[in-house]
């Protein structure tokens, strides 16, 4: 013990009297150590931590799919929900939920708020207790036999004041009153599908199905309802999905499914479906943070290794009056990880500024992105790491130093250069920087090409100047259409006239916000031949004021009314689609059981639910003409001349002027919804970047000390070769050679390497092959720039060396 | 062959400036085999290496041949250094992760020589020096007189006119040394000018010509009546 601490005393003393090689180290250590712990919490909380339910691993979804229309994962139907519920024989508890949203009036301005609507068995499932009050009972969760409400502590805190008196007050939601009967604890979530935080429900609300829903007729035409089952204790995920199918086959068997209208049951692991999203980022910047962490080490170990070759007489001298290797190998160990705590503190600076970012700029649909923070795991993960890297750059220059011979060390040397061995080993090392760096930054460029691709790429619309405004024209409110149609046109006339704007006009759904889908069937095609596109009902005038090319035929117009035939205009694709070589202008389709659809125009393709996700195939109908479910929602879009966003507060007062209870949520602009919808990638991009950045500059010093340290060692070679006739260029050119060699070395293992890493990167690239070959030229050009640029000080400073003082023996 | 005229070189140290030569002044002649001798300290290496034309900070005059060296920018130094000098060094100064053969291969390829020339010097001299067999070995791999036998042949592949020869037995043996003379010697008497420093009088006796250096001056030359026969004058102010 007294030997170690001897050890400590002599390892601090060893870094004070070496200031600079300290302060580098510990800034190199601080960069690699910093960056992994940031990118360890968010791993933490991100993937790790449970979900705040009880026994979160026994939660599981069932989803379906219906191969015969080639759908994603859906929800079930109403009914469907009520057979895995009583049939199953895996689940203790099984439980429904769908996304709603109201119109919450009476305590204040107007508010629009997302909320849930829950089977009374969800909060028991998910074994999370309400904070204030109960949650829902068994009866209250049928179909009108009252209306009751608990909120979340966000929504009670912000619109309530935290109100002590809030249960049993009563809340108007669409204009129905509803009692409170529950406040949820401030952790509570739910839906927890990976939902933006704008999204998470404010408020909660018995689902009680309308008899309607839960008919045979509906069960095939109603995929809305998420499922979520507690398995039975010793039942495993494997199981319960041979159960849910068994029970699929049975009520299929019974309501006679048939044909495309067959559907597939899944089983998922909640927690799993949780972060699924965000997995792929996740482990990108864990592979990237991996990389920026081996070259830190790999940089402090030639830093070590170089200090190696001036200290090796100090060990020469210690093994020869008795130290053992094992005791000096401790020595330089116990300095390794002393410099490792101290890169590990500033490391944890550096992390916290880093998650800082993080939670700042972070995209909003990674899950709990916004919870993450230097936890305790953190901080333990921070110790191990810096243990562990101290052992990783410690190692092999402590094993060096520790089996010096002392005769060798102690008289004096005959030879020009450094040892051939030695040399090696740095010059791998250098070269395992280079190659890692290499990676990170082609898996950079690759990102960057897709990002620039993806800004280059048409949107299908112009989002330049222009204004969204949504407000709902609920039907409770509005339950007449012609009265709900007078308002609508009533404000696009009002808004026509506001200062600066160009087009006004109004749609249910807008791109890159909010979608939604329906079923359609050609005229002449067989009854069950149904096919799936995009829906948004829009006002006269919306083509012109989203700037979206009308390709052929007309625009939607004033002329067009329900007593008139039912008009629509399809995009691009779908026209390319279904009437491939001829105009689908007169053409006809039937949308669900209503009349036929005539086309009257093609529109340009829009990219609907992302911008590098391939535009779907649309439908646009005439919120003028059609009643649907959608009719209510109304996004006001306005082109205007100029970006002043007090527009907005026009814009208000124009609604209310016309309803003042129709409430205004989600204003915005097109240009933010890009900016949105771009998001993640940009922030991908960006972090990606940074550590490729880092990366090559740490890679880029580790090669200037690897070289500086060629030249202090081959000074008296240089000085040889210039006894021997070498000029002071070939000299120079020697020492760039050398770097040169070295980094192609590390672009060619890079390079390698590269092709294997960009797998992962794969699902993250938009119209950018893996092998890009401008990327795979042009960075590891930019690479070697960079190290030629890192060697060419050194190489400066060799041609300087004086042959007279490089060979003085006497 | 080689005319020096009053060169002197300083070093600038704390206290001012040190001499370290003064006023040297010295003729050799092609074919002679000179000797400098002094105690440590007295500039002997720095005299040799401002004629090897490694130090540029001199004043003075400097001919070799009808080239006035002390007229002449570093490249062209660094050419004449390249077409009449071959050095030989005390601590050999083998590049260490080359091999015989490329060290001996080292000053032809700063020269503009062809490399099928080049192979053909180096095998040449491979034969002349009996080391064909060590031709694949690197330094650390030869006794300390093998190394310098390799050293005094990388000195001699390039046909110099002039050897520079810096304590060259330093760091051998008698029986190595004697064979390093007798080399030196032979290289001689087929008219190569050899200069060497040495402590050692028995190496002396291979040369035609001793010059004695003390504390930067000439106090003995036996070709000279310029000479400062002074002794233990302070030279440094």
């Amino acid at each position: 013990m007294e030997t170690l601490l001897q050890d400590i005393r002599y390892g601090w003393r060893m870094l004070a009297r070496n200031p600079g090689f300290t302060a580098i180290a510990v800034l190199t250590l601080a960069i690699g150590i910093g960056a992994s712990t940031a990118i360890f919490s968010v791993v933490d909380t991100v993937l790790l931590r449970p979900l705040p339910y009880r026994d979160p691993e026994k939660l599981v979804l069932v989803s379906e799919t219906l191969p015969g229309m080639s759908t994603d994962e859906i929800g079930v139907s109403a009914g469907e929900y009520q057979d895995y519920r009583d049939r199953n024989r895996s689940f203790s508890q099984v439980a429904a939920y769908e996304s709603a949203g109201f119109n919450l009036t009476g305590a204040g301005q107007p508010l629009r708020v997302n909320a849930a609507a829950l089977s009374a068995s969800a909060f028991p499932l998910l074994g999370v207790s309400p904070e204030l009050g109960r949650g829902f009972t068994t009866e209250e969760d049928r179909y009108g036999s009252g209306s009751v409400v608990v909120l979340s502590h966000a929504l009670w805190e912000h619109q309530y004041s935290r109100d002590p008196n809030i249960l049993g007050r009563t809340v108007k939601l669409d204009e129905k009153p509803f009692t409170v009967i529950g406040v949820m604890p401030a952790s509570f979530r739910f839906p927890f599908d990976g939902a933006p935080l704008s999204e998470m429900a404010d408020l909660w609300v018995p689902i009680a199905f309308e008899p309607d829903r839960l008919s045979p007729g509906n069960r095939t035409r109603e995929f809305g309802v998420g499922l979520i089952g507690r398995l039975k204790p010793g039942i495993s995920k494997e199981q319960a999905q041979k159960d849910v199918e068994n029970v699929a086959t049975e009520f299929m068997k019974q309501y006679g499914y048939s044909g495309r209208g067959r559907v597939v049951p899944k089983a998922h692991a909640f927690a799993g479906r949780a972060v699924e999203k965000a997995r792929p980022l996740v482990i990108l910047l864990i592979l990237a943070v991996a990389c920026v962490l081996i070259i830190a080490c790999a940089n402090v170990a030639n830093l070590l290794l170089a200090r190696a070759s001036h200290r090796s007489r100090e060990m020469a001298v210690r093994s020869a009056i008795g130290a053992n290797p094992a005791r000096l190998v401790r020595q330089c160990l116990v300095e390794s990880v002393l410099l490792s705590l101290c890169g590990a503190s500033a490391g944890i600076i550096v992390s916290a500024a880093s998650i800082a970012g993080l939670r700042r700029f972070g995209p909003a649909d990674v899950p709990r992105l916004h919870d993450v923070m230097l936890h305790p795991n953190v901080l333990l993960f921070t110790l191990g790491l810096s243990v562990v890297t101290a052992l990783l750059f410690g190692f092999v220059p402590a094993w060096r130093l520790a089996h010096v011979t002392p005769q060798a060390c102690l008289k004096e040397s005959t030879q020009a250069g450094p040892g051939r061995g030695k040399q090696k080993l740095q010059n791998s090392v250098a070269t395992v920087e280079i190659a890692a760096a290499l990676v990170l930054l082609i898996a950079g460029g690759l990102l960057l090409r897709s990002f620039v691709r993806l800004l280059d790429s048409p949107f299908g619309f112009d989002p330049k100047g222009v204004f969204v405004v949504r407000t709902l024209f609920d039907r409770a409110r509005y339950p007449d259409p012609i009265k709900r149609q007078a308002a609508q046109k009533e404000l696009l006339n009002r808004l026509s006239h506001l200062p600066g704007v160009t087009a006004v006009a109004a749609a249910s759904h807008l791109p890159l916000s909010d979608a939604r889908q329906i079923g359609f069937r050609l005229e002449h095609a067989s009854a069950d031949d149904y096919h799936w596109a995009e829906n948004s009902l829009v006002s006269p005038g919306y083509f012109r004021s989203m700037g979206i090319s009308l390709l052929e035929g007309r625009d939607f117009t004033e002329q067009d009314r329900p007593d008139t035939p039912d008009l629509a205009i399809i995009s691009e694709k779908l026209a390319r689609e279904y009437f491939p070589g001829r105009s689908a202008v007169g053409e006809r389709f039937q949308w669900g059981d209503r009349a036929f659809f005539t086309i009257t125009g093609v529109a340009a393709d829009v990219h609907i639910s992302a911008l590098d996700a391939d535009p779907p195939p649309m439908i646009y109908t005439s919120m003028f003409q059609v009643e649907s479910g959608a009719s209510g929602r109304t996004a006001f879009v306005l082109r205007s001349k100029d970006q002043d966003e007090g527009l907005f507060q026009e814009v208000q007062q124009q609604v209310w002027a016309v309803d003042k209870d129709l409430p205004i949520y989600n204003t915005t602009t097109l240009s933010k919804l890009v900016s949105e919808s771009l998001a993640q990638r940009r922030f991908t991009v960006l972090l990606l970047g940074s550590f490729a950045v880092v990366a090559m500059l740490l890679a880029a010093i580790g090669l200037f000390g690897v070289i500086s340290y060629l030249v202090a060692e081959r000074t008296r070679e240089f000085g040889v070769r210039m006894a021997l006739g070498a000029d002071r260029t070939s000299i120079y050119w020697q020492v760039l050679t050398r770097a040169a060699l070295l980094a192609a070395g590390g672009c060619g293992i890079g390079l390698l390497l590269s092709l294997f890493a960009s797998r992962v990167l794969q699902a993250s690239l938009y119209q950018v092959s893996r092998f890009d070959w401008p990327t795979l030229v042009f960075v590891p050009f930019l690479l070697l720039s960079v190290a030629l640029f890192a060697a060419y000080w050194p190489a400066r400073r060799a041609t300087k060396v004086d042959p007279m003082v490089a060979l003085r023996y006497e | 062959m080689i005319q020096l005229r009053n060169i002197e070189r300083t070093y600038k140290t704390g206290a001012g400036v040190t001499y370290v030569l003064r006023r040297v002044s010295l003729d050799i002649r092609e074919g002679e085999f000179i000797t400098i001798m002094g105690p440590s300290g007295s500039g002997k290496s720095t005299l040799m290496s401002i004629i090897g034309m490694l130090d540029d900070s001199w004043a003075g005059e400097y001919f070799l041949f009808e080239h006035a060296v002390h007229q002449l920018d570093r490249k062209k130094r660094s050419e004449l250094n390249r077409k009449y000098i071959g050095f030989v060094f005390q601590s050999y100064h083998l590049l260490d992760n080359l091999t015989v053969y490329e060290n001996l291969d080292v000053p032809l390829s700063y020269r503009n020589i062809s490399r099928s020339q080049r192979a053909a010097m180096v095998a040449e001299i491979l034969d002349r020096f009996q080391i064909v067999g060590k031709k694949d070995l690197f330094p650390n791999q030869l006794s300390g007189g093998q190394q310098q036998l390799v050293g005094v042949a990388r000195a001699v592949v390039g046909n110099p006119k002039l050897i520079l020869a810096d304590e060259p037995t330093g760091n051998l043996h008698s029986s190595q040394a004697k064979e390093i003379m007798e080399l030196f010697k032979k290289l001689n008497d087929q008219g190569t000018t050899i200069i060497q420093v040495t402590h050692s009088e028995a190496n002396a006796a291979y040369s035609d010509r001793t010059i004695q250096l003390f504390d930067g001056w000439i106090v003995k030359d036996p070709a000279s009546a310029e000479a400062t026969p002074v002794v233990g004058a302070p030279q440094s102010r």
